[in-house]
């Protein structure tokens, strides 16, 4: 994993979802506001091409970390930061632990992880800070909020993972392919 | 044969991980902490995609208020400041005991402030505003638009920029304030708890209770017995302000205003919130009260630019 660039890629993801995203965000009336939580696409796409299980979830802690930072309000009071920076990361060994049985490069099963990832992370971040709060006014209101972005997410997912994989090389060290003289010697 | 990447140590993740359940654990007063940092990293380049975003959404606004041509809004905000300086000058005539009571002028300071940046996650709707200490902001100041109110502002008198406040709408009020940025808990949200009134519109003919020292009647809605509702305002998360437990006696209809009070120049005025555009029975209390539902006055995704209202105080005083 190229650790420098991954955050970099990070920083621009936050910018991103903290401010363009909300082009694209829209209300429905019974859910409430809907907007893609596009780094748990980055987080998606990590556990799917990343080299092993505890880069990846060191890659999605980092992520959800930075989300946590940017994420103040929603549950009626201010929100507490590291519930997300772990659900992240259990949610990313649970993709991790699924892709060797899934056809990653189909966009039905990318949309389908993504929102196996967002249902799982944000639920635990909904929940986490609902049980930090003390109160559980609104939690009905915030899952189904989740849902909502989990799909929505679910839906840009195949865009976000064809845009990460034709830069994947700057934050993900491909396996390094011995020349034909070494595999001849195999030196 | 390929190169496999060595894993990292697990101690590593393990201390990752302990860090964010300490942290979790810790409580609001470290998090408000942790989080004074985002905006120095979000910096320049968040303030630039949110005037994108916020262009974006402006031009795909549609306000039926707005007129077509520069000319018609320029006429229509003079007038419109017109009927207000009439307005305050008939309510300091006739409210005398507010005009003239004990309590000095209690002046307003506007500070200026830019949107920066929102909240991550879709669940809040809060801003990252370009105001701290530093500037004189503090945590629970009311925050107002800056529309239709600048030219009127550069024409008045330094003293008299009280005045600019009355017809701008209340956008939230101030969380979190750090020295340069302040976090903006928008109308909507569902942290946003306010005392405000229920302005109803005396046009639209109704009859309402009419408490008065003795007896309590029912009239005809008229400009004489249409005192102001006090409720409490909160934001439901989304794209709505929501008011409880209004009686149905108090006959608020679609159509009338939800404001909160400002001190003004001489009294307490009216800033718009919203406009009451659904009422339902109160889920909680039942058919005898109304639950309402207000749309804000103007487009929270469009927002950009913003006025603190920062009271000016005296040594001892607290008007926050």
């Amino acid at each position: 994993m190229r650790w420098v660039q991954l955050f970099i890629l990070v920083y621009l993801v936050l910018v991103v979802q903290t401010t363009l995203c909300h082009i694209i965000a829209f209300d429905i009336r019974v859910v409430g506001r809907v907007a893609p939580d596009v780094m748990a696409m980055v987080a998606v796409f990590v556990a799917l091409r990343g080299p092993n299980q505890r880069t990846v979830m060191i890659a999605a802690w980092a992520m959800g970390f930075a989300v946590d930072l940017a994420a103040i309000g929603g549950v009626g009071s201010a929100t507490a930061v590291g519930p997300m920076s772990l659900a992240y990361a259990v949610a990313a060994w649970l993709i991790f632990r699924t892709r060797e049985a899934v056809f990653s490069n189909h966009a039905i099963t990318q949309g389908m992880l993504a929102l196996v990832f967002c249902l799982a992370a944000h639920s635990m971040w909904v929940t986490a800070q609902m049980v930090l709060r003390g109160g559980w006014q609104y939690y009905g209101q915030l899952m189904m909020q989740v849902v909502g972005v989990s799909i929505y997410t679910a839906l840009l997912m195949p865009a976000g993972f064809w845009l990460l994989s034709t830069t994947q090389g700057l934050f993900i060290e491909a396996p390094v392919r011995g020349t034909r003289r070494s595999r001849r010697t195999g030196r | 044969m390929a190169k496999r990447e060595e894993q990292p140590n697990r101690w590593v993740l393990i201390v990752m991980m302990a860090l964010s359940v300490m942290l979790a654990l810790s409580g609001r007063g470290v998090a408000r902490r942790v989080r004074g940092v985002t905006p120095y990293i979000l910096g320049p380049l968040a303030d630039a995609g949110m005037y994108v975003t916020t262009a974006f959404r402006g031009s795909f606004h549609g306000d039926e208020d707005v007129p077509a041509d520069a000319e018609s809004a320029a006429l229509i905000r003079y007038w419109k400041a017109r009927a207000e300086a009439c307005q305050q000058q008939l309510d300091v005539l006739t409210q005398p005991q507010e005009g003239f009571s004990p309590i000095t002028d209690l002046s307003i300071e506007l500070i200026p402030a830019r949107v920066c940046a929102g909240d991550a996650l879709a669940y809040g709707r809060t801003r990252q505003v370009s105001a701290g200490r530093q500037h004189g902001a503090a945590e629970g100041d009311q925050v107002t638009t800056r529309l239709l109110l600048t030219n009127r502002a550069k024409a008045l008198e330094p003293h008299n920029k009280l005045a600019v406040v009355t017809r701008t709408a209340l956008v939230g009020r101030l969380g979190e304030t750090g020295a340069y940025t302040a976090r903006l808990i928008l109308v909507t949200d569902r942290a946003f708890r306010m005392e405000a009134q229920i302005l109803r519109d005396e046009t639209i003919p109704r009859q309402i209770r009419v408490d008065r020292p003795g007896n309590v009647t029912v009239e005809w809605i008229s400009k004489e017995n249409n005192a102001s509702i006090d409720c409490l305002a909160e934001g439901n998360g989304s794209d709505a302000v929501i008011v409880n437990s209004v009686s149905k006696d108090d006959a608020v209809l679609v159509g009338d205003e939800l404001a909160v009070r400002v001190f003004g120049t001489y009294h307490w005025t009216h800033v718009l919130i919203g406009e009451v555009v659904e009422t339902i029975d109160d889920p909680e209390l039942g058919a005898g009260f109304s639950q309402l539902r207000v749309k804000p006055a103007v487009d929270l995704a469009s927002l950009r630019y913003v006025f603190i209202l920062a009271p000016i105080l005296g040594p001892g005083e607290d008007g926050r």
